[in-house]
C-alpha cells in the first residue's frame, strides 16, 4: 500500500475559531508507545485543552502547510498557535525529543509558548513499549484507528534490546531537557493512565490551571489499545531470554 | 597530491565515485519498491516541497540530519527509519545530492539508493504530487 500512514490524530479536527491568544501552553513531551496519543485523544475531546498532537513532525507540518496554506515556518507556527488554541486560551502540542529539537535550536519553546508547561509521559514497562514500538515500526500500523496491514511482524529480540536502549537514552535526553527548563512538569506514567484515564486527565488539566466546569466529565477515549496476544508472547519470550543471559 | 599534500577530488569525482556504487532506481521503480515495502525519503528542503508539491507516501527528512536519523547505530535515529530489513531510496530535487547521500547510508550498511532525475523525474513521469 502506498501511503505514508503517519499516525496523525485530530489532524483536521479541534480546529477553533477566534479563541483569544494563549494564556497557557503546555508540550506533551513524549516517547513513541508511551500512551501520549492516548492522553492527547482525551485531552482534545475535553475541549478545554487545545489539541494537542506531533505538529512539529515533518510529514504532519507539510500536511498542515497545504491546509492553512502557510509558507515559512513562522507563518505555520502562527496558524498553529490561533486554530489550535481552544477558547479558553489553552494550546497545547506534543513532540517526541527531536521533533522538538529539529524544529527549534536548543528546543527553547518557551518565547513563543506562553506560560510554558510540560507534560511528560513516560512507560515504566520498557520491554511491552519496545515490542510495541517494533510491531509498528515493522507493519506501520501506529493507531487503532489505522488499518491492518498485511505486513507480517517478526520477532527480532535483538530490535528489541535496541529499542529499549533507544527509549532509555531518548528519557535520558527529555530529562535533561527538562532539568534545564524552568517549565513547571507533571510526570505522567503510562501504566497510571491506563489504570485510571479519568483520574490522571483530571489531574493534568488540573496541572494546567483548567477550569473545569461543575459538570465536567471526562470523554471517553476514541483510540483502543492495540496490544493483543501477540504482543503478550513477544514480551513473554523476550522477558525468558532475558533471563537466561 | 596538492601543494597542501592533501588529494584533492571535486564534486564531479564524488559523484562519479558514488554512483559506482548505488543500484539506482528509476522514479517508477521507486515507486513500485515503496509499495513493496522500501523507505522512500524525501531530503528536498522545506521550500522545494512547498514550491513543487510532495510526494504521497515519501518520509520527510531534513538533510542536515538525514545520517544521524539513519544511521542504526546512532543515538540519535529515528528506529522508523534507520532499518536494514528495508531498502532506503533517497530522493532529493533532480538526483544529484541524494547519490551522494545514499553512498554515505550505504556506509552505515543500509540497503539505500537514490532516485533518478530526483522529483524533477517523478514529476515528469506523471507520478502522483500533492501540491499545496
Amino acid at each position: 500500500m502506498f501511503t505514508l500512514d503517519v499516525y496523525f490524530h485530530h489532524k483536521f479536527d479541534h480546529e477553533f475559531e477566534g479563541s483569544p491568544p494563549p494564556a497557557l501552553s503546555f508540550v506533551v513531551c513524549s516517547l513513541p508507545r508511551s500512551g501520549s496519543s492516548l492522553l492527547c485523544d482525551v485531552l482534545a475531546n475535553t475541549e478545554l485543552a487545545g489539541a494537542p498532537s506531533e505538529y512539529f513532525d515533518a510529514n504532519q507540518m507539510d500536511e498542515f502547510r497545504r491546509a492553512w496554506r502557510v509558507t515559512t515556518f513562522e507563518q505555520y507556527v502562527e496558524a498553529l498557535i490561533a486554530k489550535k488554541t481552544s477558547p479558553n486560551g489553552v494550546f497545547g502540542v506534543k513532540a517526541h525529543y527531536h521533533q522538538l529539537f529539529d524544529s527549534f535550536p536548543g528546543g527553547d519553546v518557551s518565547e513563543l509558548f506562553p506560560n510554558l508547561h510540560h507534560v511528560y509521559i513516560t512507560r515504566a514497562d520498557h520491554v511491552r513499549q519496545a515490542v510495541s514500538f517494533a510491531r509498528a515500526t515493522q507493519t506501520e500500523r501506529w493507531s487503532s484507528l489505522q488499518e491492518a496491514t498485511a505486513t507480517q511482524a517478526v520477532y527480532s529480540a535483538a530490535e528489541i534490546a535496541s529499542l529499549i536502549e533507544w527509549i532509555e537514552r531518548e528519557e535520558v535526553a527529555w530529562e535533561r531537557y527538562l532539568a534545564e527548563s524552568r517549565a513547571p512538569v507533571l510526570r505522567v506514567v503510562y501504566e497510571d493512565l491506563v489504570a485510571d484515564i479519568e483520574g490522571t486527565v483530571v489531574q493534568v488539566m488540573r496541572f494546567l490551571e483548567i477550569d473545569l466546569p461543575p459538570a465536567f466529565t471526562v470523554p471517553a477515549p476514541t483510540l483502543d489499545r492495540q496490544a493483543d496476544h501477540l504482543t503478550e508472547d513477544w514480551v513473554a519470550r523476550y522477558r525468558a531470554e532475558e533471563q537466561r543471559v | 597530491m596538492s601543494g597542501s599534500g592533501v588529494d584533492r577530488v571535486g564534486v564531479e569525482d564524488l559523484l562519479e565515485e558514488a554512483r559506482r556504487g548505488l543500484d539506482r532506481v528509476s522514479p517508477a521503480k521507486a515507486q513500485a519498491a515503496a509499495e513493496d515495502g522500501a523507505l522512500l525519503i524525501d531530503i528536498r528542503s522545506e521550500s522545494q516541497r512547498g514550491r513543487d508539491g510532495e510526494v504521497p507516501g515519501a518520509h520527510v527528512v531534513a538533510r542536515n540530519v538525514l545520517e544521524w536519523r539513519l544511521d542504526p547505530a546512532s543515538g540519535d535515529r529515528d528506529p522508523a527509519l534507520a532499518r536494514r530489513d528495508r531498502r532506503v531510496i533517497l530522493m532529493c530535487d533532480e538526483g544529484y545530492q541524494s547519490s551522494l547521500a545514499a553512498a554515505t547510508l550505504k556506509r552505515f550498511d543500509l540497503d539505500a539508493t537514490d532516485v533518478e532525475g530526483g522529483f524533477q523525474a517523478w514529476r515528469a513521469a506523471g507520478l502522483p504530487v500533492i501540491l499545496r
